[in-house]
Order: structure tokens, then sequence, then C-alpha cells
């Protein structure tokens, strides 16, 4: 005999009653391509589908938690130490920096930086515009990389120079609606006893999609914020502390308790409040669109299984002669079922495959085209978010895969109705 | 060989079998002959184990097949009992080569040895030069003598056939009603023909004729 000729044998693994049945489902799947099924076609576009909406749901809520808590994070900070007096208005009492607890805080195993920072509200004027802004002091001990890696024009304040500047970061969108650039000058306007005003001068611009920071947001050398103040070079409105992970924020906040709490007339006049606590809201409504994920993957894999199993029905009475033949040749139930689920594993294959190239190239025209706006004053970005968590989307896979094939047992099930004695006889 | 006695089969209130036994040696080839509707089919299937009785029992080599259950009857059919029907029954989307060697893989035999004893069934039935051919590029012929090798694969004791002459033209069916009797005479085979061709029952060790769903002759 030729060896090359007898695909079904040769060029596939070796023949055994344990792989006859995949052998015959794919023999089945490959030759059904050329009758043109319509219904295979419609199963496999079902899920397909279905995991690119399931894949598109996860990584625009991933993209909203993420870009939201980074940004959160960034413009704040995961914990904030300020003075317990006022504590619930912008601009609160200075705190001393001549304290051991920073340094303490410092080598903490989860605090990743902390850094000291000032607030002050004010208010900017152009020749057409008065707007509210705060404007946040900085100092080196802060991780600028924030703000560089958002940066599109200028640079960062200059804040490790000995002399004090008048540098100021500002958020694309206030350049926009105050008709400023780099190198523009800026006069601000500071409502206290007496009222003040000071120019300063826009070093950089930066771009970030959190509309809601963007508008009000300056950032200046702290220095600036202590001259304001009147406060001395010891004097700041707290510290802020980020740690690795936002899922660990508890565990960070305790932390820092505890090491404030070795000191309690520290403890007593100072107060530690974490993002979450002062973004309950936002939190909340995030944590609102793990539901909305689960539904849709829900819906959608109800869906993906009705169609799945209509197709594998359809098969199996479209081959109820096949299945009478070799049940005549002595072939069992569990035999022809275990075909059939191959079929079924190849179409669901297919359409897992395609889901998931269609639904990854969506996502990806998204994020790095934003082709999909959203109104920042409902959504805080001003874009579609995305973002990939790749251990969910194979498990997403590999459930969606499992979930889908286990239930095709049932509709296989048909196998054991059909008659032999029916489906040879001639007629 | 074959026991078949006191079978009873009725399809709704038409009785199709109305006790029928009769015993069927090794190595005969028998012909049940009668008009349409007579049961020959259905006693055929009784005997292959494709259909249950109402009543009665089904010896085959001394093991009541009615008493077994479904999946213990798939394997027995495998190994004991070959089918060749009016219709090839092959399975368009394998090779001649292929069919053949299904029923043996469902066995679990080992590959090699399925192989060459499929590629000598092929040649003894003259068919080595279709083994790689699908049903749809052989004749009426080729497909019924590859439906033969099939049925043989696993060297069943008994070989059914439900007139399996009937598609074919004169040339065909006699080298087709020849070839039942070389594998007597080479094999040993032990053949249960349903058929309407006289000459063929003529030929045949024992003539069965059945009317009425029961035998007479």
């Amino acid at each position: 005999m030729d060896k090359s000729q007898n695909s079904f044998i040769q060029s596939g693994p070796k023949l055994t009653k344990t792989n006859l049945p995949y052998l015959l489902g794919n023999r089945l799947s490959s030759s059904s391509q050329r009758h043109k099924n319509v219904m295979v076609s419609i199963a496999t576009l079902s899920v397909s589908i279905g995991i690119s909406v399931m894949l598109i749901a996860l990584g625009v809520i991933y993209g909203f938690k993420k870009e939201i808590s980074a940004a959160l994070g960034g413009f704040g900070a995961h914990v904030t130490i300020t003075a317990l007096e006022g504590n619930n208005s912008l601009e609160t009492p200075p705190i001393t920096t001549d304290v051991n607890y920073p340094s303490k805080i410092s080598q903490l195993d989860n605090v990743k930086n902390i850094h000291k920072f000032a607030r002050k509200a004010g208010i900017v004027k152009n020749d057409d515009v008065m707007e509210g802004i705060m404007l946040k002091g900085l100092g080196q001990d802060f991780d600028w990389s924030f703000y560089e890696q958002m940066l599109i024009r200028g640079s960062l304040p200059r804040v490790s120079d000995s002399m004090r500047t008048r540098d100021v970061l500002i958020s694309e969108v206030m350049a926009k609606r105050l008709n400023l650039d780099t190198a523009s000058k800026v006069e601000m306007i500071f409502i206290q006893n007496p009222p003040r005003r000071d120019l300063y001068k826009v070093s950089g611009i930066y771009r970030s999609n959190f509309e809601e920071m963007d508008k009000i947001l300056m950032i200046t050398d702290i220095r600036n914020l202590q001259r304001l103040n009147n406060w001395s070079s010891n004097q700041v409105s707290g510290y802020e502390i980020n740690g690795y992970d936002l899922r660990n924020l508890t565990d960070l906040h305790n932390s820092i308790c505890d090491v404030m709490s070795e000191d309690p007339q520290i403890q007593e006049s100072l107060i530690v409040s974490n993002l979450r606590q002062k973004n309950q809201m936002i939190f909340d409504w995030l944590a609102t669109h793990d539901l909305n994920a689960l539904v849709i993957i829900i819906v959608m894999l109800v869906v993906a299984i009705f169609n799945m199993a209509s197709a594998l029905l359809i098969i199996l009475l479209e081959k109820s002669r096949f299945i009478g033949v070799m049940k005549t040749l002595g072939a069992d139930n569990r035999l022809l079922q275990k075909v059939f689920l191959w079929r079924a594993v190849y179409i669901v294959t297919k359409g897992i495959i395609w889901g998931n190239l269609c639904g990854i190239v969506i996502c990806l025209i998204q994020k790095y085209s934003g082709i999909i706006k959203l109104d920042s004053a409902g959504y805080f970005l001003n874009q579609v978010p995305i973002s990939f968590n790749w251990a969910t989307i194979i498990l997403l896979n590999i459930g969606v895969f499992a979930v889908i094939v286990i239930c095709q047992l049932i509709p296989t099930h048909i196998v054991s109705k059909i008659s032999p004695e029916k489906t040879v006889r001639y007629e | 060989m074959i026991k078949v006695e006191n079978i009873f089969k009725s399809f709704g209130n038409l009785k199709v079998l109305n006790d029928v036994s009769l015993n069927i040696a090794r190595s005969e080839v028998v012909s049940i002959v009668g008009p349409s509707g007579a049961g020959k089919t259905t006693l055929l299937q009784i005997m292959g184990t494709l259909s249950r009785q109402d009543s009665g029992r089904v010896l085959i080599n001394g093991i009541d097949v009615s008493s077994i259950g479904d999946k213990k009857l798939s394997k027995f059919r495998n190994l004991n009992i070959g089918f060749v029907f009016q219709f090839h029954n092959l399975l368009g989307e394998f090779t001649a080569f292929e069919n053949v060697c299904i029923p043996a893989f469902i066995a679990g035999s080992d590959r090699r040895q399925t192989e060459a004893k499929a590629t000598e069934l092929l040649k003894m039935l003259g068919m080595q030069h279709r083994m790689n051919h699908k049903p749809s590029e052989m004749s009426g012929g080729e497909q019924q003598r590859v439906a033969i090798a099939r049925a043989l694969i696993n060297s069943p004791s008994l070989l059914l056939a439900d007139e399996p002459s009937g598609n074919l033209d004169t040339r065909n069916r006699d080298e087709l009603h020849s070839l039942f009797f070389d594998l007597r005479d080479k094999l040993g085979q032990t053949i249960v023909i349903v058929t309407h061709d006289n000459d063929l029952a003529q030929r045949s060790d024992r003539k069965i004729v059945m009317i009425d769903g029961q035998i007479t002759k």
C-alpha cells in the first residue's frame, strides 16, 4: 500500500479506539465545509460575537478601573496625612516636617513613595477668562514620572534648583480654556487676608484623560505655596503616600496608622485618609461595572450555548444515516456522542479564535485611536478606556469553551434515539 | 450457528413476524425469499441485533443476544456480525480503505494488522485499484464489493445481506452472487441473504420462504 495516501490513517496521530472519535469528528468537520452548512456558520458566528463582546466589555471595565484608579492615585495619592483641623476643606492648616514618622513610613514594605505637598485655591485671570483653580505644590521627593509620561509640550517645573522658580505645569484642557501655551505668563489671585496676586510661567503642558482634575489643577514648586501661605520651609499641607497596588489599599492605610499610633500626640493632631474614603462614590460606581460585566458574559454565553445546541442538533439529524451505519458496524452511543462532541469542539474553537481576534483588534483600535469619546462630566474620562488583563482573558476563554462544550452533552444524547433499523432501511 | 426461536414482532397493530423459528448452520448460504411485506428484512434485522423482537430468542454461537444490554450488544455486533445492504451505506467522507478499516478500529484492533487485513480483503475482492477512492468515485458493483470487505474485516461469524444486488445491473449482480459463494468456499463464511432474485435463491444451500410474517418453506 502506498503510504502517502490514505490521509485518515497516515497523516493524523496513530489511530486507536481512543482517538477514533476525534478523527471521525475531524473528517466530518472538514467535509461539511464543502456543503456550507448555514447552521454551523451561525453557531460559529454566535460564539465569535459572544467572545468579542465579552472581551470588549472586560477591556472597557478594566480600562475604567485602571485609568480612574491611576488618575485618582496619581493626581492625589493612595493615602494622605493632613491636619485633623479643617480636614474637609481643600486648604488645611500646615503640619510640620520635623517629625520622624515619614522616614518610618518610607521603610514600610508596602510603601512605594512618600512626599510632601501643599495646596491652595486660587483664581486664574487673563484678559477674557477668570477661573477657579487648585494650585498644588510638590518638591524633589515627588515621583514626577506620573506627569512626565503625560507631558506633551515643554518641561516639568524646576523644583530641584536652589532658587525657587515660578514654573507651573498645566493640562492641555486648561491651556485651551485659558488660551495658554508654554512660556505663557499666568496671573493668579489668592483670596486671603490680604489678597495676593502672583505671576507664574507655564513651563509645560500635559494631557491626561481625566478631565475632572485637568480642569482645575496646576502644579508648581512647593516653595511657592509656602511663600504664599507665609509658611516656613518645614511646614506643608501634608504627606502623600503611594503603595504598589491599589487593591492593597486597606493594608497600606492600616500600616501607616500603626506607625502614626507610636506617637499619640501626633496621632491626635493629624488624620490619615485614603483614596477610597475620599472618592467612595467613584469606587462604588467602578464596582457596579463588575456586575455589568457578569451580566454581559452570562447573556452572551447563554445565547452561544443555545445557538451551538441548535446547530449540533441539526448536524446530528443530518448525519442520522451516518449514525445508523456506525451502529450497524458496532459503534455504541458513547463513541458516537464523542464524535459529535469533537465536531462541537471544532466549531467552538473556530468561533473562539475569530472572536478573540475581532475583540482584541477592536479594543486595540479604541486604545490607540480613541475613536469613541465620552462625556467626562458623566464618566470622568474623555474617551472609552481599554485595558487588557490577560489572566482574565485566558480564564474567560477556557471557561466559555468548557461551558459551551459541556452543555453540548445534552443534544448529543439524541444519538441514542437514532435507530439503525430505520436509518439503514433502503427507501 | 444461529438459532431463531419463536420470534414475534409487531409495529403498532401490524404483526410483522408471527412465531418465526429457524436454524442456520455454519458455512451455510441461506436465502430468505418472499413477497414484499413478508417480514424478511425485519427478520434479518432481528437476527443482526439491529432491532429487538417483542418475544422469542435469537442465539448466535450459543449466546442469547436478546438478553444483552445495548453497550455489550454493540460490541457483539461489531465482532460477530457483518452487514451488506441494498444501498451500500458506505461513509461518503471516507475512502474505500478507510471504510473497510473503521469496524476494526471500533473494535480497538491493532492498526498495522487492520491495515494489512483491509488491503488483503480489498485485493481479494478485486478492489485494490479503488482503495483511495471515495464511494462517489466508484460504480455500484464496486461500492458493494467494498461494503462486503467492510463487513468481513472483523472476521464475523455471520454475514447478513439485505437485497445486496437489488441496485445492480445483471453483470454486477451475477458477479456479486458468485462472490458470496466464493466467500463460503474460501473462508467458510455463514451468509444469510434476503433476496428477490430466484437464481440466487436456487443456488443457495437452503431457501426459506416467508409469507405474511411466517416461514412457509
